[in-house]
């Protein structure tokens, strides 16, 4: 079902960044769960695959971060009025039962966190955040969106700002120094990131990535998000996968 | 004793919904319906662990077709789809590993063919033979790609010409898929006339989906194909009629949400049913269709379904 939405703001948060706010028209069939995905729809231009950024049940409020890379990208940006959303789609994870979780992004995979810790804050949990980038001025201040949070650390490629390196090689510095204190895992970001995660916390078995790749029609039809060589979609199997899952297949 | 018995029971309500077409023994009538996954050897593996009987490929052209972009399919609030995918596919160089895998994992294929012209449904129906595959279905009736279909299917002396130049050069059985036209009663006939071993009906049907927020129609192609439930009833009656004037070979297909669409088709001729938007629906449909269809059996007092097909034309 596609569900109208009309924007009601956007806003810069970074060099690379931005964050659009719609308001539901209709309300949704079932409530999203952390880390499924919409395919928004702008009228005349595409329809393309993003995280829920954050959902307001009692408003229908729904927010995505996104960073402007083609026609349907630019189109969120600068295009106002109404939109369409597909969704809720995916698996997402549900964070009930875990008393402190790891969130691990790197670049735009920051997305999904403000609804993640919303719903972690209401089962009693907190998220610790890891957040890399290339350039320190694409970070912007992600406790402003993100309720709860506990530790939050930055690591940017360009040394400007935080840990100087990579996510995936802070989070090794942090477990090799600390041990490590969370009973879940979440990682979303580049490949290379994610399966540098998942080795570093190979012993956790609650350790989760979250999968991008191409989503055509998001309802599991055209097989477009196949993870080859894998039989799963990542539409209806995904996008969040125990890391023993999909490791041998993250490069 | 028990546990011997509900395996003979089970045994023998397996063999009750085994079903003979095209020369293949299949476990059951539920295939899945060209469109749905199809294109890539992990789609088959996908197919067949969801139980389908028989494999059918997404709709093949000689050369690989990117498709349209999204939007390409769209739930729509009567239950039914819309979809305007484009034959988005890998051309004919996609076949033969779909054909293996699907004989590796024991299960029958059947390729999905489109053409823009007779010869092209000739190259690929050739290549789909040589790379094994145990069928072609020749899609003539998809409604959303200008020249691929619908106009073709809609037009008897068309579909008479691409059955037959497809028939003589194949061994393999052909079946021709229809699309709701004026003419399908007279384009079936001349299909089966032209030497198809049978008819799959019906094909999705052309519609359109128009926001009416942003006042633009959503597919990227404007128009699509509707299935799904609000197209069930067209299909039963076509396949009704249909079989009725020429007692052929259907496979149903058209909004099949459960096992009383599946057993409606069969009554209406249908000797197998092929599943699209059911199975976005409902991943586990095939097996809920089978446990309603065995028990529907039972309450009919019959030993196989195959006595119950056409079974609503009795005098």
């Amino acid at each position: 079902m596609l569900i109208p939405a009309l924007k009601i703001s956007v806003e810069k948060l970074s060099s690379s960044y931005y964050r659009a706010l719609f308001k539901l028209l209709e309300p949704p069939r079932i409530e999203p769960k952390p880390l499924q995905f919409i395919n928004i729809w702008i009228p005349g231009l595409d329809e393309v695959p993003m995280s829920i950024s954050d959902y307001t049940a009692g408003d229908y409020t729904l927010s995505i971060i996104f960073k402007v890379v083609g026609d349907g990208t630019r189109g969120l940006r600068d295009q106002n009025g109404f939109f369409g959303v597909k969704g809720f789609l995916g698996n997402g994870i549900v964070t009930s039962g875990y008393d402190r979780v790891l969130f691990i992004a790197g670049g735009s995979g920051i997305a999904p966190l403000p609804f993640l810790s919303r719903k972690c804050v209401e089962n009693g949990c907190i998220v610790d955040v890891v957040w890399g980038v290339r350039r320190g001025d694409m970070l912007f201040n992600i406790g402003k969106y993100a309720v709860g949070l506990g530790e939050v650390y930055y690591a940017t490629e360009d040394c400007t700002i935080g840990y100087c390196g990579k996510a995936s090689s802070l989070v090794r510095k942090i477990v090799e120094r600390n041990g490590f204190k969370w009973s879940l895992v979440i990682s979303v970001g580049p490949n290379q990131m994610l399966k540098e995660v998942c080795y570093t916390f190979r012993s956790l078995q609650n350790s989760y990535v979250s999968l991008e790749t191409m989503v055509k029609c998001g309802l599991g039809a055209c097989g477009s998000c196949l993870l080859k060589p894998l039989p799963k979609l990542l539409c209806l199997d995904g996008p969040v996968f125990k890391c023993s899952e999909v490791y041998h297949i993250l490069g | 004793m028990d546990r011997y018995l509900s395996v003979v029971r089970c045994i023998i309500y397996l063999a009750n919904l085994g079903i003979r077409i095209l020369g293949l023994n299949l476990e059951h009538p539920i295939l899945n319906a060209s469109g749905i996954l199809g294109s890539e050897p992990e789609h088959v593996d996908i197919l067949v662990k969801h139980g389908f009987s028989c494999i059918v490929t997404k709709t093949i052209t000689l050369e690989p077709r990117e498709g349209y972009p999204p939007p390409i399919l769209i739930e729509l609030d009567n239950g039914g789809y819309l979809n305007a995918v484009g034959l988005a596919n890998p051309g004919v160089k996609g076949i033969c590993s779909m054909v293996e895998r699907a004989k590796l994992l024991g299960r029958p294929i059947i390729v999905s063919v489109g053409g823009g012209d007779s010869r092209e449904y000739v190259e690929v129906s050739i290549k789909a033979e040589e790379c094994g595959a145990s069928g072609v279905e020749l899609n003539l009736s998809c409604p959303h790609v200008r020249g691929f279909g619908l106009e073709l299917g809609a037009d008897p002396s068309m579909v008479y010409r691409v059955v037959r130049d497809v028939v003589s050069v194949l061994k393999i059985p052909v079946l021709a898929k229809l699309g709701f036209s004026d003419k399908v009663i007279e384009s079936s006939g001349r299909a089966l006339e032209a030497g198809a071993a049978g008819l799959t009906l019906i094909n999705t049907i052309k519609a359109m989906y128009i926001d009416v927020y942003s006042a633009k129609p959503v597919l990227s192609n404007k128009y699509g194909g509707l299935s799904g439930p609000p197209i069930k009833p067209i299909a039963i009656r076509v396949v009704y009629d249909v079989y009725r004037e020429y007692g052929a070979l259907i496979i149903g297909c058209g909004g099949v949400s459960g096992w009383r669409d599946a057993a409606e088709f069969i009554l209406a001729g249908a000797r197998a049913v092929q599943v699209g938007s059911g199975f976005l629906r409902n991943r586990g449909i095939v097996g809920d269709i089978l446990a309603g269809l065995r028990k529907w059996l039972e309450v009919q007092g019959v030993e196989s379904i195959e006595e119950l097909v056409g079974f609503a034309h009795r005098s």
